[in-house]
């Protein structure tokens, strides 16, 4: 009897300590819980279009020198930008989209190997080491809009991210 | 012999209550750690989506007074500005679970200025325009500002910068 009596204590101390344990790991989940969430959360929003740098680069070939000729009928006869169509690209992207972005690149590309012509108003084309490495371009760090000229050139606008 | 095998089978009894409460507490971990997620889950904060609202809203009005490089006629229109978001298919009704309708929560202004002189050739706003004071003050729960510019040209060469200037509120909904 005495013996069943010291069992039945031992186990009631184990379930009292044993319930202060789970309280205070039950306390320690909401803390973990409450602290773990910030003031907003952050959907990570990244472009790889951007719609109005996109509209801002068919306008920009659609529009006709003092000749009346197009900037992209300019850019199919000519090997790079030339005096009226670099100004006027480093004007319209510079200005609207240097503060947004990071670097802004305007420019002639091959569109086999996608390496761009230097041109002397945007210089070199931003260096893509994950297109390096994989060959394959990388769009998150970037927002781009590419149009094509003839078979081996394509006008592309690179909008590289902060 | 029979001795030692008895003390044995004792200690292995005690080692296997032992683990049993080893795996009691793991399971009150696991508990605990499903606790935790369930509770960010339920009661965290909500993901800010007006970014992407403000950046919708902004190409929205963007194709809707500019196709295929061109602006669009009806744009320069007086009937155009007189109802500005309808004509872009863009309506302020919002959802009122948590109360905004007691206030508006957006506000647009188009500009269209000529490229080279920067005169204004165009202007159209709607909406709230006291949230446009909010756009300068730093603090958390306030409204967001995007201001955004393209380029843009009619059919008879004619050149235009476009600035849209997108605010929305909806501060109860996504930052609390």
């Amino acid at each position: 009897m005495l013996n069943k009596k010291n069992g039945q204590i031992a186990e009631t101390i184990t379930w009292i300590v044993a319930t202060v344990i789970i309280i205070l790991i039950l306390a320690a989940s909401l803390l973990i819980s409450s602290l773990s969430i910030g003031n907003k959360k952050d959907i990570g929003f990244v472009k790889t279009t951007d719609t109005l740098a996109s509209k801002s680069l068919f306008s920009y070939l659609l529009t006709k020198d003092a000749e009346g000729i197009a900037i992209y009928g300019q850019l199919k006869n000519q090997e790079n930008l030339n005096e009226f169509n670099g100004n006027l690209g480093k004007t319209i992207f510079e200005e609207f989209y240097g503060g947004e972005y990071v670097n802004v690149w305007l420019g002639i590309i091959n569109t086999q190997s996608f390496k761009g012509e230097k041109n002397d108003y945007f210089g070199e084309k931003p260096a893509d080491t994950k297109f390096e490495n994989t060959k394959v371009e990388s769009t998150s760090a970037k927002a781009t809009e590419l149009i094509k000229i003839n078979n081996d050139k394509a006008i592309q606008v690179v909008l590289s991210h902060k | 012999m029979n001795k030692i095998t008895q003390k044995h089978i004792s200690k292995n009894k005690k080692g296997g209550e032992k683990i049993l409460s080893v795996y009691w507490f793991v399971i009150l971990f696991i508990v605990a750690a499903a606790i935790v997620y369930m509770t960010a889950s339920f009661y965290g904060k909500p993901y800010d989506v007006r970014q992407v609202e403000a950046d919708l809203l902004t190409n929205k009005i963007a194709d809707c007074i500019s196709e295929a490089g061109y602006l669009k006629d009806e744009a320069l229109e007086p009937q155009f500005k007189d109802d500005f978001p309808g004509n872009c298919g863009i309506t302020f009704d919002v959802e009122d679970s948590y109360g905004p309708k007691e206030q508006e929560q957006y506000y647009i202004k188009l500009t269209l200025t000529d490229f080279s002189s920067k005169n204004n050739v165009f202007k159209a706003k709607e909406g709230n325009v006291n949230l446009v004071y909010s756009c300068n003050l730093k603090g958390n729960n306030l409204p967001f500002c995007l201001k955004r510019s393209f380029y843009v040209i009619d059919k008879d060469n004619n050149q235009y910068q476009a600035d849209i200037f997108s605010i929305v509120r909806k501060t109860e909904k996504n930052v609390k």
